[in-house]
Order: C-alpha cells, then structure tokens, then sequence
C-alpha cells in the first residue's frame, strides 16, 4: 500500500479517513491532530507550564514527546504506585526515566512508597474501592500536589480517543448522567489549588499512537498493562467499539465528536458542598480528610 | 521428492504460530480473533499495512494496542 500524499510504503491504513499514510506524513498528521484539538476544545497555550502525566505506555510517551515537538514546556510526572506483580512499576519506571534523558526533559518521580509508606496494592487492600478507584485517587492527588508546589498552570494525560469513546460508551448503557455531564477533553479546575486537566490525544485512536511511538522510536513498555486492568469494562467496551469500527469506520470519532456537541444536554451534577480544606493535606474536599488521606491514613 | 511449503511465522503476546508465505497481515491478524482496529503489525523493524504479504522465513510481529484499566 502506498501512502495517499507520496508514492513511498505507507505505515498504516486508516480507513476512517481513506488514507494511507508513509512514516514522514502520518507523523505530520499525528501533530496536526494534537494541534485540531487543542485548538478545538482551547486545552492549552504556549504560555503554560505542562505537567504531563507519563506512565510509560505509548500513549503517555506519545503525548509528552507531541507536545514537546510543537513546542510546549512539558515536563513530566511519573508515579511509581508500588506495583511489583509482573515487575510493573519497575518496567515502567525504567521507560520513563529513559525516554526523559533521551529527550532531555525533566522527569520529576514520586514513589508513594517512599513518600507515604503505602502502594497501589495495599491500598486497594484497605479500601472498599476498586483498585482502578483507589489507583484514580491516588494519581489526581498528586498530580495535582506537584502541579501546585513547582508551579504548573496544567495537567495533561494521555487519554485518547479509544479511552474517550469506551468511557462514553459505558455512561451511555448505564445512564450516568452526572458523568456524562463530567466528560470534556478539558476538564477545569473548580478550585484555586486545583489545575485543569486536558486531553490532547483525544481525536487519535490507540492504534494511532501506538504507531506515533514506534515510528517516533519511542521505547514503550509493549503489552504490559498493568496487571490490575485485566477484565476491566473498558478493554470490554473498546474491543466492541473496534468491531463496530471495522464495519463502519469514522463510527468512535462521530461518536465522541457528536457526544461533545451535545454534552450540555446532560444534566449537571448537583452544586459540590462548599470546599474546606483538607485537615491533613490542605486540598479542597468536602469533608474534613479528602479521599485521598483517608486512604494513606 | 517431498515438498514443504514455504512458511512464515506471526507472534503475537510472546506465542509463535506458523503460517504459510503469502499468507497476508489481515488474514494473520484475524486468524488470531483480533481486530484491525486494535493492533499494529511490524515485520522486522517496519511498519506493515493490512495487504502485507509475508515472505518466507518473515517474522510478523502483532502488537496489542489496546490498554485498559
């Protein structure tokens, strides 16, 4: 298959679009995608600081490697959650730090382990949350506590349009309205301590970005989801929403695209009690401990 | 005089399964029960598209792209 803008050997077919592309043109479409949406749904500008959230999996790298080619201060934030089954943290870690040092980019690192005595694990173990639940809370503390202390104005995830679609798909079959309501590529901030969070990958599929980072060179940890993720609904939810793509190819882009359009339709989610401050760690919560100090308490 | 066919090998999650040369990165990937849609595909070092034929003695790699959790 040749690519559709030269005669050179194409890399991927995307179907959605009728288009195949070679290395050189689908990377300069993988940016202009990044930039459609940041444009788009206004995530972010040159004047912001942007701390990335980087896990070691391709779509975290792609984004923190996207950003910095469009030039964005971006540095990164790598959480080690303390997972040791099938060496996870430590796998992950290791892309991380590698991928930082070959871009020359900051990579700050923060060890729950070491900095709270706790892991994801024995977390999950004490909580009567799942542990994606607990491993959510975890992560939005303290990429928020970072953001905060070393001064960035945004955070930023890898989420993409396979995750955007699978989540929508599940709040749509469950009728959760309130998160339906909740779910935007930018997400702002309802609280001076807080940061926005945005989602520059959000119009590019998993297939997109997992092809992003091998073209790019982009040493990613391969197919070594964290082992907790193993039946989550959201592998569900994707598989169905890849063979429904399959027979009618645009299908995850129109859904999501039309779904943002139409988000206000939702209802919103009733006022937050008024904010205090945590006892423990001063972020904003609703009750005197936020969710996150009681679960390293 | 005994023929053997030409053959290639595709893997996929650490497993090795043979199939003849010819056979294409499509028919590899759905022999799998995979969809196109969730994987990409590499022989040696390049990216391959869906039409790919495998030569003889080709490795085609299949990597998951999907994550989850």
């Amino acid at each position: 298959m040749r690519c559709s803008k030269c005669s050179k050997q194409a890399i991927i077919h995307l179907r959605s679009y009728r288009l195949a592309l070679c290395e050189e043109h689908f990377i300069e479409r993988f940016k202009q995608m990044v930039k459609r949406a940041i444009k788009d749904y206004r995530l972010l500008s040159k004047k912001d600081r942007v701390l990335v959230a980087v896990s070691g999996g391709k779509d975290s790298l792609a984004l923190w490697d996207v950003l910095l080619e469009l030039g964005y201060e971006a540095e990164g934030l790598y959480i080690d959650l303390g997972i040791k089954r099938e060496n996870y943290s430590e796998l992950s870690k290791r892309k991380a730090l590698a991928f930082a040092e070959q871009r020359g980019a900051r990579l700050r690192v923060v060890d729950l382990g070491e900095e709270y005595g706790v892991t994801i694990p024995k977390l999950a173990r004490r909580s009567t949350r799942s542990v994606c639940g607990v491993c959510g809370i975890v992560k939005r503390h303290e990429m928020n506590r970072i953001a905060l202390e070393e001064g960035y104005t945004v955070l930023a995830t890898g989420h993409n349009l396979d995750d955007e679609a699978s989540v929508l798909l599940a709040n749509l079959l469950r009728w959760n309205t309130e998160l339906l309501a909740r779910q935007a590529p930018r997400l702002e901030a309802w609280h001076p301590k807080l940061r926005p969070k945005v989602k520059p990958l959000c119009l590019l599929t998993e297939r997109e970005t997992a092809t992003y980072a091998i073209a790019r060179g982009i040493d990613y940890v391969y197919e070594l989801e964290c082992p907790f993720s193993e039946g989550a609904t959201s592998i569900t939810m994707k598989e169905a929403l890849n063979r429904i793509e399959e027979r009618s190819p645009g299908t995850k882009l129109y859904f999501y695209r039309e779904f943002l359009k139409r988000r206000s339709m939702f209802a919103l989610p009733e006022e937050r009690g008024e904010a205090i401050e945590c006892e423990v760690c001063g972020f904003p919560t609703t009750s005197q401990r936020c969710a996150f100090c009681r679960l390293v308490a | 005089m005994i023929l053997f066919p030409m053959t290639a090998t595709v893997r996929y999650r650490g497993r090795e399964v043979t199939v003849e040369a010819g056979t294409s990165v499509k028919q590899a990937i759905q022999m799998l029960g995979l969809s196109l849609e969730g994987v990409v595909a590499k022989v040696g070092n390049k990216l391959v598209t869906e039409d790919y034929r495998l030569k003889e003695g080709e490795v085609l790699e299949i990597i998951s792209a999907i994550s989850g959790g």
